[in-house]
């Protein structure tokens, strides 16, 4: 009996939440202000002209049809912003955002949540919005299956697709974010996961951290963006089986890593990039198993790295394979494949005899006086490259592979699953 | 030969790169620049990167040419560091957290004022004892 009471009253706490369909602008301003806890909202399909809509409880917002071409559509008149989240346990799904305008003081978002925690954005699509989702100061949010896309009118006016600052335990998956500044953005964000993106076409970075330890991102794809990815200034972060691709440039990297600590990047694949890792400032970062093709230059190493493990990579058909600007190598290189070793393995261990010297002196040259650049792949610098292999004057002695593999490593190829954007 | 005058050089906008920390200069609000008494142009995205710059290669204001920083009030225009005003203050998110804007009219600074009485400013003397 007793049990049966107290099931009687989860029943009828559950029945409280009430669901509430709306389908013009009044009416779902009303029933967002008249909601209690745990209630829904569901939107029709429809235009909806709002901004500022301040959400501070606990409620659900969704759109009533699956098909992203019939979402309700949420319309700002690039006069303000969209929702503003202030409550824990939101959840909003099925919503287009569109047409939010931009201010030099504030920065307006489709979605904004601040201070919250436990709150989900899900499937929503966030067209011409300055910021799509813009989190500060929040813990367990969820980030899923969102596409945002922006259409600059100049390229400095427009801000991250995915925005997050000062965060703990954010989750950021599934998402296909095009046209912003930087595409999803990270500043003092802590133990996060960003998986499974497709990011192309932004202005600045594809991906970019600051200061943001102890994050993982994994599965993600990085096209076409600006200037790559950036992470910068932050110790315990993880990146693997990324796909870095096509970021070409004048100042383009697959990612730049300045001030790097203790990380681990593997697994990846950095395919036509002007430069595949940029590396400056970084300390004890495994760079292991990852596969650098076609690349301007692989890896660029700034003198001020040290205690890295380069090892068990692919150096396939890239221009340079290693430029750097010192002497002296504080980095261990070791047991990688580079497509431009000549040398043999008598004794049949599948590593090569003789070290392999992945500066080229061309590459040397090219540091110290840029403009060289025009007799790349002539028969002179092909001639000073065979001398300098011999007699090496120019280029850092002891930066070398002493066990080159002779044939590359297997790595698991990465699998793009096809991100799909509906374009409507 | 009028090829090596010293002069100060437009940044563009999601092209060029800060001279110190290496980002894609986009905000035009915080963006500064120096250049060399020979003629070479550092640009900068951030007051901050350019304090360090500057203390990284050990030097002062007086080994350069042009010091610069573009005015908060409107960013088209260039204003001389020792001319500028510099402010500090939650209206200000510059891109690597040195969250310092510059400007000349004290009207403007008045006007800031108002937005947030919070707001503190500072000289260039006083900003280059800032960083390190």
């Amino acid at each position: 009996m007793k049990k049966l009471t107290v099931i009687f009253i989860l029943l009828s706490q559950l029945t409280f939440a009430k669901t509430w369909k709306v389908n013009n602008t009044s009416e779902l301003l009303k029933s967002v202000a008249h909601s209690s806890k745990n209630d829904s909202v569901i939107v029709k399909k429809g235009i909806y002209h709002i901004t500022n809509l301040i959400i501070d409880k606990p409620i659900y917002l969704i759109g009533g049809e699956s098909q992203p071409q019939n979402y309700p559509i949420f319309d700002a008149n690039y006069k303000g912003e969209i929702i503003t989240v202030k409550s824990s346990g939101v959840y909003i799904g099925k919503i287009e955002f569109r047409h939010v305008g931009e201010t030099s003081s504030i920065d307006w978002a489709g979605i904004k949540v601040l201070e919250s925690s436990n709150v989900t954005i899900k499937n929503n699509y966030f067209r011409d919005c300055y910021f799509g989702v813009y989190l500060s100061a929040c813990t367990k949010i969820q980030v899923l299956g969102n596409t945002v896309i922006g259409h600059p009118k100049e390229e400095q006016t427009t801000g991250n697709g995915i925005h997050a600052w000062k965060c703990d335990s954010i989750q950021i998956a599934n998402n296909y974010v095009q046209g912003h500044r930087d595409g999803i953005y990270f500043e003092f964000v802590t133990n996060s996961l960003i998986r499974q993106n497709f990011t192309t076409q932004n202005i600045r970075y594809g991906l970019h951290f600051m200061f943001s330890h102890n994050d993982t991102y994994e599965l993600n794809q990085f096209v076409n963006n600006g200037a790559g990815v950036a992470v910068m200034y932050t110790k315990h972060v993880t990146m693997r089986s990324n796909l870095f691709k096509n970021n070409w440039g004048g100042a383009a990297y697959g990612i730049l890593l300045k001030d790097i600590s203790d990380s681990q990047i593997q697994h990846n694949q950095f395919i036509s990039n002007t430069v595949g890792i940029y590396l400056e400032g970084c300390s004890r970062t495994n760079i292991t198993q990852n596969e650098f093709s076609n690349d301007g230059i692989a890896m660029r190493i700034q003198a001020s790295c040290d205690d890295n493990l380069i090892q068990n990579n692919n150096f396939i058909a890239n221009t340079f394979d290693i430029a750097t600007n010192g002497n002296s190598v504080y980095n261990t290189i070791s047991k990688n494949y580079w497509e431009k070793y000549d040398g043999y393995d008598l004794n049949h261990d599948g590593i090569g005899d003789v070290a392999y010297r992945p500066v080229s002196l061309f590459s040397t040259l090219i540091e110290r006086v840029p403009q060289t650049m025009m007799l790349l792949r002539s028969f002179t610098a092909s001639l000073l490259d065979k001398i300098e292999k011999i007699i090496p004057s120019l280029t850092p002695e002891n930066l070398k592979d002493e066990s080159p593999l002779m044939k590359p490593i297997r790595l698991v190829p990465f699998n793009p699953k096809a991100v799909t954007v509906q374009k409507s | 030969m009028s090829a090596c005058t010293t002069q100060t050089e437009p940044i563009y906008y999601g092209k060029d790169n800060c001279g110190l920390c290496k980002m894609t200069i986009m905000d035009s609000k915080y963006a500064t620049e120096l250049v060399t008494p020979k003629g070479k142009v550092f640009k900068f995205d951030d007051l901050r990167c350019m304090v360090i710059f500057m203390k990284t290669n050990h030097t002062s204001s007086a080994d350069y040419a042009h010091l610069v920083v573009n005015n908060f009030d409107n960013p088209q225009e260039f204003i001389n560091v020792t001319e500028g005003t510099f402010g500090q203050g939650t209206l200000f998110r510059s891109p690597m957290r040195g969250d310092l804007a510059a400007f000349k009219s004290p009207q403007f600074s008045q006007k800031l004022k108002e937005k947030d009485a919070t707001i503190k400013f500072f000289s260039w003397t006083q900003i280059q004892e800032m960083f390190n």
